[in-house]
């Protein structure tokens, strides 16, 4: 039982209400566009069809709107979103870039996710926090890569550097953001990096009395080595390997540079080798971003 | 000073405004559960008592409920969560299964920024930002498991594991086992895993077979294979090497710790080693 009614057919239907000469509001549809509008001003003479700070739009899910003047906020204190329906319970921050995020609740998994997206897909997710209150980043830059085959005859140059080589990581586990490109990793962002490696050489011969693991980090002098050693005295007995673990170190990395580990065996000839495997990680790389 | 006004106390109480053909408001009070509602909808003869996408509950703190229709949205420019009392400001995330996450500002713990799981912050808290900038994550798979000594498991050729790094210093989350030795991936990511294993004390001439690996389900990774009885220290007859990788490990897969010395007698102790690790991403 309505107790007041208008209805027009051309033009905006609305209550309008003034304040001395100073504020008004107009409460009502526009007609423009069928929305419900609330609008204020710090004036007088105003409709639904001026700015508003308030609609609903019945003709499309009933979408609402908040459009506070300037700089204007929305205060709440407290929100809470809560769907009625099965589902995802979400925020949407979004930007004239356009960019999107997106976080919330993906229903499916009932994990909390964040995506640079508009809705929560499967794999979509850049942060994911499980129930249980593990914390996953799937697109977040970290890579683990191996040497596959045995590389011979690269290693044992002549004094000082001898030979040397990038650490031919062939065969790639995992690449989460894509930022690995045999030898190199390039930092896909400024940050601090976490790397560890591993690296085997054979074919040792008591003329190269020098093995080296170094951090490679193009020219920027932050690394150091993660062994030097004779490599003839302390090389497997039975099968003629060296297997050294770097055991990981911090680099700061600026967007674009570049890392990788270098071997060095100094001295003899070009007759030692890179120990790979195809299924044992026996020369390898893998790091990541830490923060 | 109210300029019109309506009075009822059987039936809903409200303005209803519409364009023949277009849509339909009714502003006003439901009657059947004291709300005062706003209610828009693209047919005629909306009232309160539908279903309305604005309310505003004075028997319930205020509260005010935006109900879009279907898939409909809540737009804002900029949202701020700005509450006038002592309490946390924080956006609560719930669906009809139920689950819930609260997100914001933990008041009563130094006004650190959190993610926690449930509907409090302070309780089961995920994810914590200090107003400095450190975070930490309290219930992040996380562990270091050490051992002093396990003696005579190799020498001969035996490849001992997993290890059994019996004592824990810490073990966020409960996913490594002292007793087996075993770390059991809780969730599918990256996991960082290091080890320092010392071997010894009676590294002899003629154990030259000396490896260290990092067993995951997924593969195995070499942290060392050299001449143990060529690298022994001198003082106590051992050699102890330490390695790191990245794995990425699926749920419920297995990571350990093996060694394994030839040559000679099952005389091999493992001295003051670790094992630790963690889920990175």
């Amino acid at each position: 039982m309505s107790k007041q009614g208008l209805i027009d057919n051309g033009a905006d239907v609305y209550i309008y209400q003034q304040r001395a000469t100073t504020q008004s509001v107009a409460v009502g549809i526009d007609n423009t566009d069928d929305k419900f509008k609330i609008a204020t001003r710090s004036s007088i003479g105003i409709d639904p069809s001026s700015t508003y700070q308030f609609s609903i739009d019945g003709s499309a899910n009933g979408d609402m709107e908040f459009v506070p003047l300037g700089s204007g906020t929305v205060d709440v204190t407290q929100l809470t979103v809560r769907p009625d329906t099965a589902v995802d319970s979400t925020i949407t921050f979004q930007t004239t870039t356009p960019q999107s995020f997106i976080i919330g609740i993906d229903r499916g998994a009932d994990t909390l996710q964040l995506a640079a997206d508009t809705s929560l897909t499967a794999l979509n997710d850049i942060f994911l926090m499980y129930s249980q209150g593990f914390r996953t980043m799937r697109q977040h830059a970290c890579m683990n890569a191996y040497v596959s085959a045995n590389v011979p005859n690269v290693l044992g140059g002549a004094a000082p550097a001898g030979g040397q080589l990038d650490m031919p990581a062939d065969t790639v586990v995992f690449d989460q953001n894509g930022n690995y490109a045999n030898p190199f990793f390039t930092a896909p962002v400024t940050g601090i990096y976490f790397f560890a490696g591993v690296g085997t050489v054979y074919n040792l011969s008591a003329a190269s009395t020098v093995y080296v693991l170094n951090f490679n980090d193009a020219g920027i002098a932050t690394g150091g080595h993660t062994f030097s050693i004779r490599p003839i005295a302390a090389r497997n007995g039975v099968t003629g390997e060296l297997t050294l673990s770097g055991g990981g170190m911090f680099f700061r990395r600026t967007a674009g540079q570049t890392f990788t580990f270098r071997f060095v065996v100094g001295y003899g000839s070009m007759t030692v080798g890179i120990g790979g495997d195809a299924a044992m990680f026996k020369s390898g790389m893998t790091g990541g971003l830490f923060v | 000073m109210g300029k019109q006004g309506f009075r009822d106390t059987e039936s809903d109480i409200y303005v209803s405004q519409a364009i023949t053909g277009g849509s339909t408001a009714a502003v006003g009070i439901d009657d059947t559960d004291g709300k005062f509602k706003i209610a828009v909808d693209a047919a005629a003869s909306t009232t309160p008592s539908s279903t309305a996408q604005f309310s505003i509950d004075p028997s319930a703190n205020g509260d005010i409920v935006l109900v879009p229709n279907g898939s409909g949205t809540v737009d804002a420019t900029n949202v701020t969560v700005r509450p006038d009392g002592a309490t946390d400001a924080f956006v609560q995330f719930e669906t009809t299964t139920p689950e819930n996450y609260r997100i914001g500002i933990d008041r009563s713990d130094s006004n650190k920024w959190k993610i926690s799981h449930g509907t409090s912050l302070g309780t089961n808290d995920y994810f914590v930002m200090t107003t400095d900038g450190n975070r930490t994550m309290p219930l992040q798979s996380c562990f270091l498991a050490y051992v002093s000594s396990i003696p005579n498991v190799t020498g001969d050729g035996t490849t001992y594991g997993p290890i059994i790094f019996s004592s824990e210093a810490f073990d966020q989350n409960g996913d490594y086992d002292p007793v087996t030795g075993i770390f059991t991936a809780p969730v599918t990511g990256k996991y960082i895993l290091a080890t320092f294993v010392d071997l010894g004390r009676s590294l002899v001439a003629g154990m030259t077979d000396m490896t260290i690996d990092i067993v995951t389900t997924a593969r195995t990774y070499r942290i060392g294979s050299i001449n143990g009885s060529a690298c022994a220290n001198s003082n106590n007859s051992d050699v102890g090497l330490s390695g790191c990788v990245i794995a990425d490990m699926s749920n419920g897969e297995t990571a350990y710790v093996q060694c394994r010395v030839a040559g000679g007698a099952k005389s091999i102790d493992v001295f003051d080693s670790h094992f630790s690790g963690g889920l990175f991403v």
